[in-house]
Order: C-alpha cells, then sequence, then structure tokens
C-alpha cells in the first residue's frame, strides 16, 4: 500500500489516480496521520501544498522523514520538507515559477532514469530548495530554480520540485514508476 | 490497470442503488458529459425512480435548453425543463465578487432541486460531480480556488441528501463511461461547460444584457474554431469560448469614436482540467473571431486572447 499523504495540494487525488494507473493501490491520508499508520505503509508520497516548510506543523512526519527507511517521494512542498527537515535550506526563491518550466537533467539517479536530457514540467511554487541535506544528490535544474529533483538513494529518498503526476509533464508517469520500482 | 469503465459502472449502479434504497431521486442536469453520464447511471440503478431537471439559469450558451433536451431524448433520457431564469439575474443584481456570485447560484439551484424534489416525492439529489470539483472548492487543507456551485456554492441547509456517484473521476474518464455506457458522441465527447454557466464568463456584475454579448461571442468562438478544426487547421481545443470583461477601450467605427466592452477569447489544451496550456490557434482563425465578434456585437470594440496557462490562471476567468 502506498500512502500519499495530502498536504493540500490541489493534485493530490491525482497523484492517487497516477498510481492506480500504475497498477499500485494508493491511500490519501491527511497530513496529521500518525507514525504507525506511515511505517505500516510500503512508500509514502508526500504532496505539494500552500503552506511553507518554516510555517507550518507536520506532526510526525519529520521523524519519519529521518529514521523510516521506507521509500519516500517528496513532491513541491513534499520535497521542501524533505531537504528542511535533513538540514539542507529552504528559501523564497528569486522568482516564482507558475505553468511551464523547461528542466535540464544534470544527471539521472534512479528517479529520472530512461528520460530526456531536457524535458517541460509543471511547476506552481514560490519556495524553494537552496541548499540540499548532505548525502543527495542533485539531478536537475531550470532557469529559475537550483534543485528540480534531488535523491539519496541509500536513504531511498527521492524528491522533485514540479509536478510529475500532471498531464502536462512529460514523462511524469516514467518517474513515478521509477520511484514505485523502489517498493 | 488503468480505468476500468466496466467495473466503474457495475460499481457505480450498486453504489446508487445502496444510498437510495426504494426511495427517489431528482437529478440536476446540465447538458455536459458529466450529469449526463449520471443521469444514465441512475436509470439504471433506480428506473423509474428517477427525474431529470435542467434548471435554465438564463445564463445558458445559445439554444441550450433545447438542444439539450433533443440531445438527450436522442441518448433516451427525458428532461424537465424548468425555467428559472428571473430568480437568478434578481438573486445576482449588483453583485460583483465571484466568489459571492457561485454562493448565489448555488443557492439557487438547490432552491428549484427542493420544489421538484417535493413535486416527484424524491429525497435524494443526485449531481453529476467530479474530483476537480470539490477538489478547488476547499477543505482539507487545499485553498478554495473556487467554490463550484455543486459543492462549495451548496447552501449549509438543504432538504434533500447528496449522491455523487463520479466523485472520483476526472473528464477524460467520465468520457471513457459515457462511451462504454453507449451515449452518442455530441454528448460523449462535448466540451466542458461549468455549471454556474456564463456567470462565470462574465467578469464583474451580471445583467441579462451582458449576458446575451458573451452568449453571441461564445457561439461565434464555437463556430469558428470548430469549422477550422474540420478543415485540419487545428486540433479542436479541451475548451474554447469567449468572456466579457468590464473594462471598456477606445475605437474608432466608421469615423466616430466609440468606447466599449472587451470580449477575451479562450482555448486550452487539457486532459483533466487539472493542468492546462493556451492552444496555438493559428492568426488567420484569431483574426476570423475577432472580426466576426466585433461586427456582430455594436457593445464589443476590443478582442484579446488569453495566452495564460493553468496555473497559474484557471481556465474559466472567476
Amino acid at each position: 500500500m502506498i500512502l500519499i499523504v495530502d498536504m493540500g495540494s490541489q493534485y493530490t487525488h491525482v497523484i492517487w489516480r497516477t498510481c492506480r494507473d500504475l497498477g499500485q493501490e494508493g491511500r490519501i491520508v491527511p497530513k496529521a496521520v500518525a507514525r504507525a499508520e506511515l511505517d505500516a505503509a510500503d512508500a509514502v508520497i508526500l504532496s505539494g501544498g500552500p503552506s511553507s516548510v518554516t510555517k507550518d506543523d507536520f506532526h510526525s512526519l519529520p521523524g519519519f522523514i529521518k529514521t523510516s527507511g521506507k521509500p519516500i517521494l517528496g513532491i513541491c512542498l513534499g520535497h521542501q520538507l524533505i531537504a528542511h527537515t535533513l538540514g539542507g535550506k529552504v528559501v523564497k526563491g528569486k522568482n516564482a515559477e507558475y505553468g511551464v518550466s523547461r528542466v535540464e537533467v544534470d544527471r539521472p539517479g534512479v528517479l529520472l532514469e530512461g528520460l530526456p536530457a531536457s524535458f517541460n514540467a509543471w511547476v506552481s511554487h514560490f519556495d524553494e530548495v537552496q541548499r540540499m541535506p548532505a548525502g543527495f544528490a542533485s539531478l536537475a535544474h531550470s532557469d529559475t530554480c537550483a534543485h528540480e529533483a534531488m535523491e539519496c538513494v541509500g536513504k531511498k529518498l527521492f524528491s522533485v520540485q514540479f509536478h510529475p503526476e500532471v498531464w502536462h509533464t512529460e514523462n511524469g508517469e516514467r518517474m513515478l514508476e521509477n520511484f514505485l520500482r523502489q517498493v | 490497470m488503468p480505468f476500468n469503465a466496466e467495473k466503474f459502472i457495475g460499481a457505480a449502479v450498486s453504489s446508487i442503488r445502496a444510498s437510495v434504497g426504494d426511495g427517489k431521486a431528482i437529478i440536476g442536469i446540465s447538458g455536459g458529459v458529466d450529469s449526463s453520464v449520471a443521469a444514465v447511471l441512475c436509470a439504471r440503478a433506480l428506473g423509474r425512480r428517477v427525474d431529470c431537471v435542467f434548471v435554465d439559469t438564463g445564463l445558458m450558451r445559445k439554444d441550450e435548453a433545447r438542444l439539450v433536451k433533443a440531445m438527450l431524448s436522442r441518448a433516451g433520457v427525458g428532461v424537465k425543463v424548468v425555467d428559472a431564469s428571473a430568480g437568478f439575474f434578481s438573486a445576482l443584481e449588483g453583485e460583483e465578487e465571484p466568489e459571492r456570485k457561485r454562493k448565489i447560484i448555488g443557492e439557487r439551484f438547490i432552491r428549484v432541486f427542493e420544489k421538484e424534489a417535493k413535486r416527484f416525492g424524491a429525497k435524494f439529489l443526485v449531481q453529476g460531480t467530479i474530483a476537480p470539483d470539490w477538489i478547488e472548492s476547499g477543505g482539507g487543507g487545499r485553498d478554495t480556488i473556487k467554490s463550484h456551485h455543486n459543492v462549495g456554492g451548496l447552501p449549509d441547509k438543504m432538504g434533500m441528501k447528496l449522491c455523487e456517484p463520479l466523485r472520483d473521476l476526472y473528464k477524460h474518464e467520465v468520457r471513457v463511461v459515457a462511451r462504454a455506457l453507449g451515449l452518442p458522441q455530441e454528448i460523449s465527447e462535448r466540451q466542458p461547460f461549468p455549471g454556474p454557466g456564463l456567470a462565470v464568463r462574465i467578469v464583474g456584475e451580471i445583467t441579462p444584457g451582458k449576458a446575451a454579448i458573451v452568449r453571441g461571442a461564445c457561439a461565434i468562438v464555437e463556430e469558428e474554431l470548430e469549422a477550422a478544426a474540420k478543415k485540419g487547421k487545428l486540433e479542436l481545443p479541451w475548451q474554447y469560448f469567449a468572456a466579457l470583461l468590464p473594462t471598456r477601450t477606445v475605437g474608432v467605427r466608421g469615423d466616430e469614436r466609440s468606447y466599449q466592452y472587451t470580449v477575451v477569447v479562450r482555448a486550452v489544451r487539457s486532459l483533466d482540467g487539472m493542468t492546462a496550456n493556451f492552444s496555438h490557434i493559428p492568426p488567420e482563425v484569431l483574426q476570423k473571431i475577432s472580426t466576426r465578434i466585433t461586427n456582430e456585437m455594436r457593445e464589443v470594440g476590443r478582442v484579446l486572447y488569453d495566452i495564460t496557462n493553468k496555473p497559474p490562471s484557471t481556465v474559466e476567468l472567476e
């Protein structure tokens, strides 16, 4: 079972739909989900959301990110939460990004395996990861954002600033498939 | 395991039976693919214990009530048309704020449905609500992008229980179900039309006069884009329409100064309405649309084409 943590994204239910289309049963849970429930999942996807990692309460999620060892995929706010929790730096970006953004792949790693060197992705954010946590590899960047994707394969942590779940992001399903293969 | 329409149809019919029991239901029909699919599912589940009601809000497209009635009767669904336009216009008078407009419309719809439900002896209201409707209406930590009339626009108190068999589906999945149910193409492939109708295509205050302008402009956009698509000049967009801005600008007509309204033409490409990009319409098609709108509608002095994606904008203007 894939647990999809709803942090208030417009696209949380679309993540659920994409998992189903890929043959994986997902369940949407609220942000205040109990640690025991997270621990019982095969993998966890953290959705985006309108809040900020420095201002909001994420309940048992930071502890889970630090110690679980389960495959976790962070999307948008989820990406920022992983970075913030593990000692990286999340700041308000110089420029916001909404709509289409050209993502340039620097190294495919596990998450972007099989993808073209650059592709159009759909984004909707102002905050961004300025400094990654130790042990993470940056996989891609765009004109306005240095870390569009990052991963720490040893800890099974993967994250993207853009939204792989929406139809307009090219190869989005392939990225989710690459993640689900870690389960 | 992509979306399985047959499995969905079976589960939906059982769940409608389970919620309505041996009672009766009415269903709000707009003529779009969502409510049409919900109506056919209800007919399968409840037989004659469901009554289909089309509310003419006065904010419909050109000839909409007549077209919808004919289209659905070809699909085997009988529809009762209720003309409630006077009530909608008077309730909306003087209101400019988009969220309050949507709430007024949601409330008006329910008051009409309550009356119809009472007449038919129904305790349930079936709606063709789909996922983006409740997602964008907010709740559960999500911001309210817009209160969809059938979700966030519902009044607190209503004398009917809701039944929403399509809640977890998106537009492209509803179309798959429509095809599996054997609905004609004119319904299964019909472009989306918002529940509040032309109200969300009139920025600011709504008047019957403005509704007439935007109705005419929408008809021109539909005619021209459909004709151009037929000739292979473009792929028919996912949704395409005109909207009216309250802003007036200066022009010159027949050597005389004019000071008229602005119409926005919008056409987007999407799968599920959750994200969208503006369509690339050939300039000669845009030119024809602009010329027709300004020539056929004296009240319009300028035509713009909307080149914003979703996000940051939404498909409709309000």
